[in-house]
């Protein structure tokens, strides 16, 4: 397997998304300690198998990589940052548990961040938050172009913190139909509502984060105009 | 997610790039639960094992006579002295082993008991040489004495042509009247100048000159007689000073190496591990014959008392330690049980009568050697715990039983109290086994071991149920002495 150059070498986070038998970009830890960058490539299915044999090494090595994204997703999901870790270590436990189900012909970032979108669903539905109201009948309107502007904006972590001022209904569906892929079919399963539940959940969600986001932009201009 | 769709797709490409750091706790977390630490198994083999480590640990703590490397040293040693006229000062022989730098003329007993001694000597005694002493003037020697006068601190008379007075010339200038302390006279001072004067020995005056006497090795200004210069003339000119390079134990530190003295005390239950049954009731291999009965007793052993207490010694160092001790120890537990008539009734009825009810106390008394073996497994040097094996050596002095019996056909009660010493045994093993926590401080070290104890002999000797007993208990032990 040949490694790959170019990004890997300049040290762009891959993201997990083209992992599938391919290499991914370890640092090593001691290196970066001692003020050296360091990062080496390390065959993806390699380091599988290494995890599969229960290696410390391995694990933490393929943690590290993978780490820092999904933390983002499983904090898109919760409300603060240690229900965040909970679900990481949940759901990075569950992966490892479960690495010898990956399918080496599969992208490995893209199946556990599926693991870990499962760890925050089941999670939410421990602890109860959110009250589903069957809703058949929703006027799907996408007219919200105008928030488009702000959102260029914005930093990720700015968004991330508004998708989570979203009530839980609105934000995990978000999340799922948004971000994630899923269609309203499958979310419909995967949160065992129904399919114009899911949409109307959906479209809410959409309206409360496009006022969020510029109730956030109006208070901005205000705070500059304030300051001119 | 709907196509066309802008927004959906700029907040998908937003968050597909969010990263967050995690915190180091949270592989933390994860590597304890993908690698949970084992619970270690105790095997049965342990013990012979223990047993072995304990003789093997007390051959290795027991004292082989003293270690400590001894060495003497002359002052030449010191590398302080000048050369010394007189011969056989100062000679170092090998395997002395005194303590401290001893100036000759002090160390006849106290310093202090010729200070200001201004009596004159017994007359008549012509075998010790007075100095007679006036701190203003030499007084004449009493007589039968040979004159032999030592100037004050002010008294220059001193013939130069004497080396032996030169030689204690520089001393005198700091001659004092104060009185002179054992640790003033044994301060080791390594500086050659001061320690040449100290050190340099008394000359054995033989003559009726006057001479002076190193005022500062005993630093007193009144000695009266020469005698007690004169009764060490020995001691004086074959080793004036000795030094022994010895480690002085700090006794007080009980964090060290060493022996400790301490007692012990422990209180626990005690309990029979074999039922006092002699048949069972309904053992059908002793079933009666149609016509016939059998007597059936049935009890079982109750848990009692147990506690001793004692002195303790210890020998430990950081990793292990060994101790022994002696005590004494109370046991008592009892049973109770049933008298039955067993009779098959008709040939065909099985018929059970109780004859009586019982109640057997038991108490035993012992004297106990108890020898244990302790090896750390965690702490600080203040706190610490440890593996605690033990072999109790209990010897019976006193074994009673007293049983109270209730007849139930005649409604009758009587007691029976036995002495059943002369069937114990007299040697009764104990092995132990326990966790000890350790408590160091400065002055003391206190343990508090919880344990269990098995007696590997019966109670009574054979032809009698056996009765092992196991006990169950906390042994606290406080060393309070540190004593070598």
């Amino acid at each position: 397997m040949p490694y790959l150059q170019g990004p890997y070498l300049q040290g762009r986070d891959l993201g997990g998304r083209d992992l599938g038998g391919r290499n991914i970009l370890v640092q090593c830890n001691t290196c970066a300690k001692a003020g050296v960058r360091f990062s080496a490539m390390i065959n993806a299915r390699e380091l599988v198998s290494r995890c599969l044999k229960n290696d410390a090494v391995a694990q933490k090595q393929l943690y590290q990589h993978f780490a820092p994204q999904m933390l983002a997703v499983c904090y898109r999901y919760t409300k603060d940052s240690d229900e965040a870790s909970d679900v990481l270590q949940e759901g990075f436990v569950r992966m490892f548990r479960n690495l010898n189900q990956w399918k080496e012909d599969g992208e490995l970032g893209a199946w556990i961040r599926r693991i870990m979108v499962n760890t925050a669903l089941n999670w939410l539905r421990s602890q109860k938050r959110i009250h589903w109201l069957n809703e058949e009948h929703i006027n799907e309107n996408y007219d919200s172009d105008s928030v488009i502007t702000p959102v260029s904006k914005m930093e990720a972590r700015e968004l991330a913190d508004m998708i989570r001022q979203l009530p839980a209904g609105y934000q995990t569906v978000f999340n799922l139909h948004a971000i994630e892929g899923y269609s309203h079919v499958e979310i419909s399963k995967m949160l065992n509502i129904s399919e114009g539940t899911c949409r109307s959940q959906y479209m809410r969600a959409r309206k409360h984060l496009a006022e969020l986001i510029m109730k956030t932009e109006n208070e901005k201009l205000n705070y500059y105009a304030g300051k001119q | 997610m709907p196509e066309n769709n802008n927004v959906e797709r700029l907040i998908q490409q937003k968050m597909e790039g969010f990263r967050l750091e995690p915190s180091p706790a949270d592989w933390q977390a994860i590597y304890e639960k993908l690698h949970p630490r084992k619970n270690r198994r105790l095997f049965w083999w342990w013990f012979p094992i223990a047993a072995g480590l304990l003789f093997g640990g007390y051959w290795y703590l027991s004292p082989s006579g003293s270690s400590m490397p001894i060495t003497n040293a002359t002052i030449a040693d010191l590398g302080a002295a000048k050369p010394v006229s007189e011969p056989n000062t100062a000679s170092a022989e090998p395997g002395q082993t005194q303590v401290k730098i001893t100036p000759v003329p002090a160390s006849s007993g106290s310093p202090t008991t010729v200070q200001n001694r201004s009596e004159p000597q017994l007359a008549g005694d012509p075998s010790r040489n007075s100095v007679t002493e006036n701190k203003n003037a030499s007084q004449p020697a009493a007589a039968g004495s040979e004159p032999f006068t030592r100037p004050t601190t002010k008294n220059t008379a001193q013939s130069p042509e004497e080396p032996s007075t030169k030689a204690w010339q520089p001393s005198a200038k700091t001659t004092t009247s104060g009185i002179s302390t054992p640790a003033e006279t044994s301060s080791i001072k390594p500086a050659t100048d001061d320690l040449q004067n100290n050190l340099t020995p008394v000359p054995h005056v033989q003559d009726n000159s006057t001479e002076t006497i190193n005022p500062q090795l005993t630093k007193s200004s009144t000695i009266d007689t020469l005698s007690q210069v004169e009764s060490q003339n020995d001691s004086l000119y074959k080793s004036p000073v000795t030094v022994k390079k010895t480690s002085i134990p700090n006794l007080t530190d009980h964090s060290a190496k060493g022996w400790y003295l301490g007692a012990y005390a422990e209180l626990g239950s005690n309990m029979p591990t074999e039922p006092v049954t002699m048949t069972k009731a309904a053992d059908l291999s002793s079933t009666p014959s149609s016509s016939g009965s059998t007597t059936t007793y049935e009890g079982s052993g109750n848990n009692g008392l147990h506690w001793s207490a004692g002195l303790a010694l210890e020998r430990k160092n950081n990793k292990m330690s060994f101790s022994f001790g002696l005590g004494i120890q109370h046991n008592a537990w009892s049973s109770s049980g049933a008298t039955y008539k067993d009779s098959i009734v008709n040939s065909s009825f099985y018929s059970r009568t109780l004859l009586s009810n019982n109640s057997t106390s038991y108490t035993h008394t012992a004297l106990e050697i108890p020898l244990s073996l302790n090896f750390r497994i965690a702490g600080n040097k203040h706190s610490s715990y440890w593996i605690t094996t033990g072999l109790n050596n209990a010897i019976t002095v006193k074994l009673n039983q007293l049983t109270d019996i209730s007849m139930t056909q005649n409604a009758g009660n009587y007691s029976l109290d036995n002495s059943l010493t002369s069937r114990a045994s007299i040697y009764q093993p104990q092995f132990r086994l326990g966790l000890t926590y350790e408590n160091t401080q400065k002055k003391y070290h206190w343990q508090l071991s919880p344990f269990i104890q098995y007696g590997l002999n019966s109670m009574v000797k054979s032809g009698s149920p056996d009765i092992h007993l196991l006990h169950l208990g906390v042994q606290t032990r406080y060393y309070f002495k540190r004593i070598k």
